[in-house]
C-alpha cells in the first residue's frame, strides 16, 4: 500500500469522524413550534404586552412591578435572532420584507453587537434595574423610570 | 487523473461539505444564551417567578385581564425550559435532580404541561372572568410548577423555625 493511500484514508476517516459527531450532536433547535413566523409574531406580540404592562405600572407609580416586564423583554431579545431564519418563510411574514434584515447581522446568531439587537436587549436591561437601584420608598424611581421609558421609544 | 482518484475526490468532497454542513447547524439550541447553561436556567426560571407573583399581585387588586400578559411570558418560557437541560448538566449552584436525565420523557411532559396551564391561565384572564381566573391560579401552583418541581428539582432548605423564647 502506497503512503498517499493510508494518508487519503487517515483524512477520509477524520472527516467521516467530524460528519458524524456534527450530525449526532446536530440536535434541532426544539424552541418553538417549527413555525418561526408564528412563533416571532407570538413573541413580539408578549413583547407588545409586556410594554404596555410597563406603562400602565409606571403611570400607577408602580415602578417595582415594572421589573419583571423588563427582565420579559431583555429574555425574549436573546431568541430573536434564531427566530429570522435565513430568507423567512415566503408568503407568512406580515413584516415587511427587508432582505438586509439576514445580511446586515453583525456575527449571526451570536452576533448580539447589532445595532437592532442591542436596542433590545441593553434598554430592557437598563429599565429593569431602575427599580433595584432606587429604594423602594423614593419617589424619583418614577422619573427615572418614566425617562428610560421615554428614551426607550 | 485515474477514475479512482476522481471518485475518491467526489467522495472526500462530499465528506468535507457534510461535516461543515452539519458543523454549522449543529448548534446547541442553549447557544441562544450565554455559556453558562446553569446560570441561564435560573435566570430563566426566576422570571418564572417573578411572573407569577406579578400575576397573583393582579389578581389581589383584581386586574384580572392584566394576569394574561405573565401567563403568556410563562407559557413563553416553557418552551424554552427542555433546551437548557442538556445532559448532565449538574453543578453544586444547580437545584436540578439527576432524575431528569433518568426520565427524559417525564421531564419533557412536564415542562410541555407547564406551558399548557401557563396558556390556560392566560385565556381565562383574557375572559376577564374574576372568579374563573381566581379558580385557575388557585391550582395553578400545584398542577403547573409542582408537576416539574417535585420530582426533578432539590426541594429548597426549610426555614429554620426559632423556638419561642421566653
Amino acid at each position: 500500500m502506497e503512503f498517499r493511500h493510508v494518508k487519503a484514508g487517515v483524512i477520509l476517516g477524520s472527516v467521516v469522524a467530524v460528519a458524524a459527531i456534527g450530525c449526532a450532536t446536530a440536535r434541532p433547535t426544539a424552541i418553538g413550534s417549527g413555525d418561526p413566523v408564528a412563533d416571532r409574531q407570538r413573541l413580539m406580540k408578549n413583547n407588545g404586552a409586556n410594554w404596555a404592562d410597563i406603562q400602565n405600572k409606571v403611570k400607577a407609580g408602580n415602578v417595582e412591578g415594572v421589573a419583571v416586564n423588563a427582565e420579559a423583554l431583555a429574555l425574549h431579545a436573546q431568541r430573536i435572532t434564531l427566530l429570522f431564519p435565513e430568507g423567512g418563510v415566503p408568503g407568512r411574514s406580515e413584516e415587511p420584507r427587508k432582505p438586509g434584515r439576514h445580511t446586515s447581522r453583525s456575527g449571526g446568531r451570536e452576533g448580539r453587537g447589532g445595532r437592532a439587537d442591542h436596542r433590545h436587549h441593553v434598554r430592557p436591561r437598563r429599565l429593569r434595574d431602575v427599580p433595584h437601584a432606587i429604594p423602594r420608598a423614593a419617589t424619583p424611581a418614577t422619573a427615572g423610570a418614566a425617562a428610560l421609558l421615554k428614551e426607550a421609544r | 487523473m485515474k477514475p479512482t482518484h476522481v471518485h475518491t475526490g467526489v467522495v472526500l468532497g462530499s465528506l468535507v461539505a457534510l461535516a461543515l454542513a452539519s458543523s454549522a447547524t449543529g448548534q446547541s439550541p442553549t447557544k441562544i444564551w450565554t455559556s453558562d447553561v446553569v446560570a441561564d436556567r435560573q435566570r430563566l426560571m426566576k422570571l418564572n417567578g417573578a411572573s407569577w407573583a406579578d400575576a397573583q399581585a393582579k389578581l389581589k387588586a383584581g386586574n384580572v385581564e392584566a394576569v394574561a400578559v405573565n401567563a403568556e411570558t410563562m407559557a413563553l418560557i416553557a418552551t424554552q425550559i427542555v433546551a437548557l437541560f442538556p445532559e448532565g448538566s449538574l453543578t453544586d449552584k444547580s437545584k436540578a435532580k439527576p432524575e431528569i436525565w433518568q426520565k427524559w420523557p417525564e421531564f419533557e411532559a412536564a415542562a410541555k404541561n407547564y406551558g399548557v396551564q401557563a396558556e390556560k391561565l392566560r385565556d381565562v384572564a383574557r375572559s376577564k372572568d374574576q372568579a374563573a381566573t381566581e379558580a385557575v391560579a388557585k391550582e395553578f401552583g400545584r398542577q403547573a410548577c409542582g408537576t416539574c418541581h417535585q420530582p426533578f428539582r432539590v426541594p429548597p432548605p426549610q426555614q429554620q423555625q426559632t423556638p419561642p423564647t421566653r
